[in-house]
């Protein structure tokens, strides 16, 4: 018999890489086929061809059958395809049931005036919260909602849609055990309805609670598909990862000195819990993890961005039971985050005044600023960091590769002993990541110490000196980095344990 | 940029246009006139320059030291100190290395203090300056002596690499080019070479960037042909995607102290 949805060799090339290959995949009635793989792996790309967003190069759908032709995301509601993002897209300050009736309001009659039956819209959306059993009631204004319960609201929309297949990016990846439970729970239901539901996770311990099939995606090509039953957290593993690459990263061994920072039973609002970790003069500490692990969060508490925490922060010989960026800064400890944010780069100004901003005691003079100084500093910055380009340069107008460099340049100003990089090299040029990874060297020459936070894994495995896995806010294993393979790493990542 | 890299840019300077100015430099480097004029009396003692007004001209006379090749006056001496350290950070204790004939590999072996090592080259003014180093224990080869220089080749030189295992060699280069790989001077240096990697654990390039898109005289071989580079962060960018993408380990150096 023909399965209900059927995608046959599909394939999608971005300019010259090739995402997906004669991808096959099908789902059923009632069912819940999970699709996993690791980042790049092409699982996106396949559902947003599904949802229309995409239009493949090759290949034909199928439903019921049939052929269908999905050109847009419109044609893809029509045919009853509906797809839950993570993030969610909600009108935050309007009801329940006004996001899930938005823009086809039942009315009370075809003629003019066309009046909305509220009511009735009132009494679906009740009908469908009883059937999921969630105590929640129509009229709540969607922002008061906690993530998992906007989750149920999308689920509910789609329903109300008549969806047939609902595909669900990461559902988990907010959640908390207790509502991933209960979304598990409203999974099941909504499967009784006979609805096929389509599941994008990285999370391998989620998939074998909660899908009746999986398929595993590997640089665009399905590597494994069968029922879920049937495969255990080792072999989904190996389906993942594949071949290991060859180490093309320039580590330089360093000798560690003392103990540089030291982290003490650190626990944040469930988010992150019972964190000890050191890292040493010279060291590389690597910390990866899936999307939700807690690894940014874990950042984000040691620079005093969240708080307060549990437990302690060891710096220079003292022991801190709150931090603020302020204090962080003043012992030398910084977050190299990602280019927009907080502590990242204002991006409509000049070069020069990104270095300088984290200390401008250096270049003033009784108070007033020096911009000769300013650009004395920033210039040979640029020059030693290679950026290649003018300090009066907007920070806007620069390439990712640049920007990077220039949030670098920016703590190497401040004189950093501590630095936390996150995603050091996501989205940037070759050329870059590798000047990147040869400046991490030279800092750690010179004595500094660097976390390194990153969902790379060749890179983690390729830079670090040891390596931290997290999962669900804990450290789950720590490698040396003779030990560390991606397999190993993706055990731990998925919420394996040692045995 | 500091002190010592403004003085290696005087000397790229000066030995291309045969005198600086002292208006111009400032201007160049954003700093005071005092500041050079500061640079320019630390020159003039090394024997590298002589003041004259408003600025400098290269002292011609100043010759280059007999035993190490192109010596102090190389213009990318810095570069090369750097790449020197890197490779020095590679070397363990108790390694036999192999330094190939050149200032390069001349910078490398000076940072080897404190270590114990055992140096193997055929450049005699690597042996002698390894001379006072005490716990480092140096063979150097026999062989042809090249003329004008301190390099040894032939027949001899590569017997004397008969029997012996190295753990890191380092060679220096005289280009790297996208289409002809990397080459020497002369076909007689290749033939050294390939010996070395036969019995070499591990073969480490080192080039100041100057290098790339350069050729010498003799093929050597692909840009591939090691696991690991060294060289600066000027290198070509097309240059370190290559390395990248065919799993070679490219170090540059960041001076950032």
């Amino acid at each position: 018999m023909g399965h209900f949805l059927e995608m046959r060799k599909i394939s999608k090339r971005f300019n010259d890489n090739m995402v997906l290959s004669e991808v096959d995949f099908a789902a059923d009635k009632a069912q819940v086929h999970a699709i996993i793989g690791e980042n790049g792996a092409g699982k996106s790309t396949l559902m947003k061809i599904l949802s229309g967003l995409f239009l493949p190069d090759s290949g034909e759908i199928w439903m019921d059958g049939e052929p269908i032709s999905i050109q847009n995301p419109k044609q893809a509601q029509e045919h009853g395809i509906a797809m839950i993002y993570q993030e969610i897209r909600l009108f935050p300050d309007l009801n329940i049931a006004e996001n899930v009736f938005m823009r086809r309001e039942p009315l009370r009659t075809m003629r003019w005036p066309r009046l909305i039956d509220w009511d009735q819209a009132y009494r679906e959306t009740e009908k469908l919260l009883q059937y999921l059993g969630l105590p929640l009631h129509a009229r709540a204004i969607v922002k008061t909602l906690t993530i998992a319960q906007q989750k149920f609201v999308e689920m509910i929309k789609a329903l109300s849609h008549d969806a047939k297949i609902i595909i669900m990016d990461e559902p988990t990846a907010a959640l908390t055990e207790q509502e991933i439970e209960l979304l598990f729970k409203v999974i099941k239901d909504v499967k009784k309805l006979g609805v096929s539901i389509i599941y994008i996770s990285h999370r391998i311990e989620e998939i074998q609670q909660i899908a009746d099939k999986v398929t595993v995606l590997r640089d665009g090509e399905v590597t494994q598909s069968a029922l879920s039953s049937e495969l255990d957290m080792t072999a989904l593993i190996q389906a993942m990862v594949g071949r290991q690459l060859e180490d093309r990263y320039p580590k330089l061994k360093v000798k560690h000195g003392k103990e540089a920072l030291r982290v003490e039973k650190l626990g944040f609002n469930g988010r992150i819990r019972n964190i000890s970790l050191e890292v040493k003069k010279g060291e590389i500490l690597g910390i990866t993890g899936l999307s939700g692990s807690g690894r940014r969060t874990l950042a984000k508490v040691l620079f005093g961005i969240h708080g307060p925490y549990e437990g302690e922060i060891h710096m220079n010989g003292k022991a801190f039971k709150a931090m603020s960026p302020h204090i962080a800064k003043s012992h030398g400890l910084c977050y190299v985050t990602g280019i927009t944010s907080e502590e990242g780069l204002i991006m409509n100004a000049s070069i020069s005044e990104n270095i300088v901003l984290p200390n401008l005691d250096r270049v003033s003079h009784a108070g007033f600023l020096s911009t000769g100084r300013e650009s004395e500093y920033a210039r040979d910055l640029i020059d030693r960091l290679e950026i290649s380009a003018d300090e009066k340069e907007i920070v806007q107008s620069l390439s990712g590769g640049k920007q990077k460099k220039v949030i670098l340049a920016k703590w190497l100003f401040a004189s950093a002993k501590v630095l936390i990089m996150e995603e050091p090299t996501a989205g940037i040029d070759i050329a870059s990541k590798l000047d990147i990874y040869n400046i991490m060297n030279e800092l750690v020459l010179s004595g500094a110490s660097i976390i390194m936070i990153s969902s790379d894994l060749p890179e983690i495995m390729g830079m670090s000196d040891r390596i931290a896995v997290m999962y669900n806010g804990q450290i789950r294993k720590t490698f040396l980095k003779e030990e560390a393979t991606q397999a190993g790493i993706l055990y731990f990542a998925s919420g394996g344990k040692d045995t | 940029m500091f002190a010592i890299e403004r003085l290696g840019k005087i000397k790229e300077i000066l030995l291309k246009q045969k005198r600086v100015d002292v208006y111009e430099l400032s201007e160049l480097f954003s700093v005071t006139e005092v500041t050079i004029r500061r640079d320019l009396d630390k020159l003039e003692q090394a024997g590298f320059l002589v003041k004259i007004y408003g600025g400098a001209v290269l002292n011609e006379e100043s010759e280059p030291d007999a035993l190490s090749p192109a010596s102090e006056n190389d213009a990318y001496l810095e570069q090369k100190r750097m790449i020197g350290k890197i490779a020095g950070q590679m070397i363990e204790n108790g390694d036999a290395i192999y330094l190939s004939p050149g200032t390069t590999c001349l910078e490398i072996a000076r940072n080897l203090k404190n270590k114990r090592v055992t140096v193997v080259t055929n450049d005699m003014a690597i042996g002698f300056a390894l001379k006072d180093s005490a716990g480092i224990k140096v063979i150097v080869t026999g062989g042809d002596l090249m003329p004008s220089t301190s390099t040894l080749v032939g027949g001899f030189a590569q017997q004397a690499l008969d029997g012996i295992f190295i753990n890191k060699a380092f060679i220096g280069i005289k280009g790297a080019h996208m289409d002809a790989g990397y080459t020497v001077g002369s076909h007689e240096e290749v033939m050294v070479i390939h010996s070395v990697k036969k019995i070499s654990n591990e073969v480490i390039v080192v080039a100041d960037y100057s290098k790339f898109n350069t050729t010498g005289f003799a093929r050597l071989g692909d840009l591939n042909m090691t696991k690991k580079v060294i060289t600066n962060k000027q290198v070509p960018s097309d240059y370190k995607k290559l390395y990248f993408e065919n799993a070679v380990k490219l170090y540059t150096t960041f001076e950032l102290e």
